[in-house]
């Protein structure tokens, strides 16, 4: 059925996708990884070699240990929440309730809207004086919190954000997963003699171990990627409060035009995510196969 | 080491989802120890009945008695019922131990009656050196016995099966059909069994419980169902090939000799494969039929006929030799082997 395919077309098949690799992949970390050792050029005086400098700075920039900070905080918060919620969300949308497809559809709606657009609603809702929030806290008597302007709630604000929009995404991942799980085995659990809850422990989350991992990681890596909402938001602001390594790579490079820098940067969360992705693989290969 | 097995009565069981009746008043009973076979075609509701049993269904009404005590309306873990699932249900994310010992797990049984209990289905069943594994990592037979040792570790009285055999080939499921015959046998245990394999139900059943659309049509022994099928539709749901059934008209001067009243087009005569003979010598009566195939089975030959009204009729005998397709023969039977059915409601005449 399946013949051979003639040397020239395997290349010329293989050849596409790697010419779009290498183009918008491993040739501009690569430059990012040469340009890292170069000096920042200015009029007078020309770029130059510097070797480690770069990587050298790294180590007392201090809005750099703010920002790092920050996204180890954002997603040390944001992933287990995410994963709790989605859960919750995909349990409650796979019962017998009625109405559940209402239900599916409004906890899958942030996730089809852009970040930006989501940005701007939840700005209407942290807005101080006339915001959602400030009516309801106005209305029972509490003080009105500025959360996107106060550098204690400026982050948190933007969790919040975060995880609104992306529950109903991993949501679907785990409602795939339930629907996957076989009737019986719960009904093995029962008539053993194990409550609701027990089944859940003993029965459904190890089953759903391989989809938390996916879920996990994936979270993760849109922690360090996803800043439209703070740029859209706080713009980092205050005082770096609410700036993720992303957003300042991104300040660095086309706010103060120190390309090396940001080219640093740039290398210090390939290297980051490429751990992730190490670290994905090896708990996938470890722990998902049962069959 | 034997255990005591439990009885069970079940009476006026009704069950429906949404429209649809799936149980329409069921009722049945058995003693302690007794092998008990719900069989009939697929959506007869053999498995919701087996469901409820075990309460993983309501009944819609109805009650169920185990040892006398009504359990109808207390959750499945106190009704102290063990259950073997159609695909095993085997937790796939624990070892073979960890499966068998779950409920005792669950239940909170010391350590010390745990490891017994372990060694011991784990010897009745053949698992020991098995106990380390995962389920994915087991044939399909030994996941039956990892199954059926998680159902019996609790040493339940009463053990409900839900098709058991059906994921397995033709060899296995004799042998293991012959293991849980055995056991419940060896153990006095009551199960209540699942199929829709007519062949399983009689090689293994103490009693039988046949189901069409929610209603019960024969309840008996195996010989019972085999021997004197209740309604037509008993007859040709039990027996390999099942009993043939053909118009009164194709013999009537027979069921004149039966002595029965009333006119030959209004019965149906039921005859079983084996009962039927080509032979010439002397026969009570006679059908008259064309050959028009045959089927070598090695032990013995189905005979493909069709009567001079069109009705498929087949023979099995011991003979080898085959006739000519197309060949003319007039069928010999005796008296004592027919059944006679009334053709308004499929009910069987008294026996003659």
């Amino acid at each position: 059925m399946n013949k051979p395919l003639g040397i020239s077309r395997a290349i010329a098949l293989l050849g596409v996708p790697l010419v779009l690799l290498i183009t918008f992949t491993h040739y501009p970390l690569l430059q990012s990884v040469v340009s890292s050792f170069w000096s920042k050029g200015t009029k007078i005086r020309p770029s130059k070699f510097i070797g480690l400098d770069n990587y050298a700075k790294l180590f007392d920039d201090p809005v750099l240990a703010k920002v790092m900070w920050n996204s180890l905080i954002y997603a040390a918060v944001t992933i287990p929440v995410t994963v709790a919620l989605s859960i919750a969300m995909a349990l409650l949308v796979n019962s017998k309730l009625p109405g559940r497809a209402l239900m599916r559809l409004s906890f899958f709606l942030p996730t089809m809207l852009p970040m930006i657009a989501v940005a701007n609603l939840w700005l209407f809702v942290y807005v101080p004086g006339y915001g959602l929030i400030a009516q309801v806290m106005i209305w029972l008597g509490l003080p009105d919190i500025n959360f996107l302007g106060s550098s204690e709630t400026a982050l948190w604000a933007m969790m919040v954000v975060a995880v609104w929009k992306e529950a109903g995404l991993f949501m679907i991942f785990y409602l795939a997963a339930l629907q996957s799980i076989p009737q019986n085995l719960k009904e093995a659990a029962v008539l053993e003699g194990a409550g609701k809850a027990r089944v859940f422990r003993d029965i459904v989350w190890p089953l759903l171990a391989p989809t938390t991992v996916f879920v996990a990681i994936n979270a993760m890596l849109n922690a360090f990627r996803v800043i439209d909402h703070v740029v859209a938001m706080t713009n980092g602001g205050p005082n770096n409060a609410s700036a993720l390594l992303l957003f300042y790579i991104y300040q660095v490079a086309f706010g103060f035009r120190d390309f090396p820098y940001g080219a640093t940067l740039t290398v210090l969360l390939a290297g980051i995510l490429g751990l992730f992705a190490i670290v994905q693989f090896k708990l996938l290969d470890r722990r998902t196969h049962y069959q | 080491m034997t255990q005591r097995g439990a009885s069970l009565q079940v009476a006026g069981l009704k069950k429906a989802f949404g429209p649809t009746s799936v149980l329409k008043g069921v009722d049945f009973s058995i003693e302690p120890g007794m092998f008990l076979t719900l069989l009939g075609p697929s959506g007869c509701g053999k498995s919701t009945a087996l469901r409820i049993i075990a309460g993983l269904e309501p009944a819609d009404a109805g009650t169920i008695r185990v040892d006398g005590q009504d359990v109808t309306d207390i959750p499945s873990v106190q009704r102290n019922i063990g259950m073997v699932f159609q695909n095993y249900a085997l937790f796939p994310h624990m070892s073979v131990q960890q499966n068998i010992l779950y409920g005792l797990k669950v239940r909170r049984t010391p350590e010390a009656d745990r490891r017994r209990a372990l060694s011991r289905v784990a010897d009745m069943m053949g698992l020991g050196n098995l106990l380390d594994r995962r389920p994915g990592q087991l044939s399909g037979g030994q996941q039956q016995r990892v199954a059926l040792a998680r159902a019996l570790v609790s040493q339940r009285p009463l053990v409900l099966m839900d098709e058991p055999l059906s994921n397995l080939d033709a060899k296995l499921r004799t042998e293991i059909r012959a293991e849980i015959r055995e056991l419940n046998q060896r153990l006095g245990l009551t199960v209540v069994y699942v199929t829709h394999d007519q062949s399983e139900a009689l090689s293994m059943s103490d009693r039988i419980l046949l189901l069409n659309n929610g209603s019960a049509v024969q309840f008996g022994s195996p010989q019972d169902l085999f021997n004197t099928p209740a309604t037509v539709a008993a007859a040709r749901f039990i027996g390999t090939p099942p009993m043939n059934v053909i118009s009164g008209e194709n013999a009537p001067e027979s069921l004149g000799r039966l002595s029965v009243h009333g006119d030959a087009k209004d019965l149906l005569i039921g005859v079983r494969p084996e009962d039927l003979s080509l032979e010439t010598g002397a026969a009570d009566t006679r059908i008259e039929a064309e050959i028009t195939g045959w089927e070598y089975e090695g032990n013995n030959t189905l005979v493909k006929l069709r009567t001079s009204l069109g009705e498929a009729v087949t023979l099995s005998q011991k003979r080898q030799d085959m006739p000519e397709r197309g060949t003319r023969v007039s069928l010999g039977c005796s008296l004592h082997a027919l059944r006679l059915f009334r053709k308004t409601d499929g009910t069987a005449l008294d026996k003659p």
